[in-house]
């Protein structure tokens, strides 16, 4: 049977979190092929992958493992599709943060800790502004409840090929993107992974599977 | 955990001006993103770079490392807000600090310092013999010492958004740590082979809140965080707790009183990823130069981790 393979950086960050949600989103999307979930330790994890998450943790302690073993280089050329695969690739928080400052492939301004110390940190209803996303959810389909920890800031979107997914109003009433996609690439300033909301995780498994499976 | 919050929003009409700050789901999810990893103790912002550098993915502001508040005796006190700002200043990582157990005044002072997580601490000489402090009424989170099923639901329903053993702090002897760790796990076990009824009368031996035992069984874990504590010093004693089912660890006097810090810190980060690994566990234990010279928790005149048990 065909089968999707999907790797999560295991560095450190709540990596298991985002293993429970992708398979609750498998379940309902209602594919033929099975769910296959790596969790990613060593350069080896990265072979023949579909999808890779990079997770919420702390983003220092990740850059740290990822200077180790080639692994930075190894990532980045694996997302840019140097191997031929071109893997559909999300960071979260600590993730987004990586993928804009370290691998490199999406082009957006990240500021650290954008909103403070843990005692910002936030929960609120944030606006998807893509229909996908919009279209997954019925009631108040437009409204996402974002789970922002010590988050990191969008400050600039910094090319046109950058899709605004979802956004939030401040306090300060200015409107700022906090979900961007960059062709095979999603990063978000938030946790999905810590709600029980599945619609990012689902759209991450559509973006997946819009590509084929090669298995 | 973020269940009721998730469920609150889907009501909510607009997306702006609505925004919550210190929720559960906000502090638990703190210690969610500190998980695989490593929280070292330090005194200074020079041990605090030591400890980034590393890959910490966070450090204990401390004024003295267990082992000296061990040695130097006397009453032991939340640390002098100069240090932790100092520390504050100098990382970008996630900086907890200590409050004395029951301590309500020095965690406010904290939470205003805006440390990102309180420790109510056995490591400090305790403040209150009966009461821990309601960590509900804070919006930062706390993490809690525990060294078995009951300490550890008893400070959940207190509000503590992540648990670690207590251990024996300060004597570079793993040997607490583990029966800590196991105790919970073995209860933890018992609590998933018992029916509804028996969940009952164990809730009330344990003396904890019957839905939190229910919650607790039906995971197979703890309903928070759960880090290993107290007495770790080589990367094998990591690895050791790791394979016990921890989340990930804090390292105390471990590091900064080995002879070799910086290597120490970073092998010990690498053992909290590959636990599971003996072969790289090898790579990296080789040449660390001396642990910590270490106590045999027999030969101790007191033992912190009993600490808290008289009001228990």
């Amino acid at each position: 049977m065909a089968s999707v393979k999907i790797g999560i950086l295991a560095f450190q960050g709540a990596f298991e979190e985002h293993k429970r949600c992708l398979e609750n989103a498998w379940d309902k999307l209602g594919s033929n092929a099975t769910l296959d979930i790596i969790i990613v330790k060593r350069p080896n994890d990265l072979t023949d992958l579909d999808g890779l998450i990079l997770p919420g943790g702390e983003s220092t302690t990740m850059s740290k493992f990822l200077e180790r073993n080639n692994f930075q280089k190894l990532i980045s050329d694996l997302v840019k599709g140097h191997n031929g695969k071109l893997p559909v690739t999300w960071g979260t928080c600590a993730g987004l943060i990586l993928l804009a400052n370290t691998i490199g492939g999406i082009d957006v301004t990240v500021n650290r800790n954008t909103y403070g110390r843990q005692n910002e940190s936030f929960e609120a209803s944030l606006m998807l502004t893509n229909d996908e996303l919009k279209g997954n959810n019925g009631i108040n389909g437009n409204i996402y409840h974002g789970v922002f920890i010590r988050a990191p800031g969008i400050v600039s979107v910094d090319s046109n090929r950058v899709e605004v997914l979802a956004e939030l109003t401040n306090i300060d009433h200015q409107v700022r993107p906090v979900a961007v996609r960059q062709g095979n690439l999603l990063a978000t300033t938030f946790h999905p992974e810590l709600t029980d909301d599945d619609r990012w995780h689902k759209y991450f498994l559509q973006m997946v599977l819009e590509r084929g499976i090669p298995h | 955990m973020s269940t009721s919050q998730g469920a609150k929003t889907g009501q909510t009409e607009n997306g702006a001006e609505s925004q919550v700050t210190g929720t559960f789901t906000l502090k638990s999810g703190l210690a969610q993103m500190t998980k695989g990893g490593l929280v070292m103790d330090v005194v200074n912002a020079a041990q605090a770079k030591i400890a980034e550098e590393a890959g910490a993915c966070a450090v204990m502001a401390l004024e003295r490392v267990p082992a000296d508040i061990r040695k130097s005796g006397g009453v032991s006190r939340m640390t002098d807000p100069k240090i932790i700002k100092e520390i504050m200043a100098t990382v970008t990582i996630p900086v907890m600090a200590k409050t004395r157990i029951g301590h309500i005044a020095e965690a406010q002072i904290l939470q205003a310092l805006g440390v990102d997580m309180i420790d109510e601490s056995e490591v400090l000489t305790p403040a209150d013999a009966e009461n821990h402090i309601d960590k509900t009424k804070f919006t930062t989170p706390f993490v809690c010492g525990a060294r078995n099923l009951g300490e550890a639901l008893r400070r959940i329903s207190e509000g503590a958004a992540m648990i670690r053993t207590k251990g024996e702090a300060g004597t570079g002897n793993v040997i607490e740590a583990v029966r800590h760790a196991r105790a919970i796990r073995r209860a933890i076990a018992v609590a998933r082979a018992m029916d509804e009824t028996e969940l009952y009368s164990y809730a009330k031996q344990l003396q904890v809140p019957l839905d939190l035992l229910k919650k607790t069984a039906k995971l197979g874990r703890l309903p928070v965080v759960n880090f290993a504590a107290g007495g770790l010093a080589t990367p094998a004693d990591v690895a050791l707790l790791m394979q016990l089912g921890v989340d990930g660890v804090f390292v105390g006097s471990g590091i900064f009183k080995s002879t070799n810090p910086k290597k120490r810190a970073d092998a010990m980060v690498q053992a909290v990823v590959h636990y599971d690994d003996p072969k790289y566990l090898a790579e990296i234990s080789e040449d660390l130069g001396e642990p910590m010279v270490g106590i045999n928790c027999e030969d101790m005149k007191e033992k912190w981790a009993i600490r808290e048990s008289k009001m228990d």
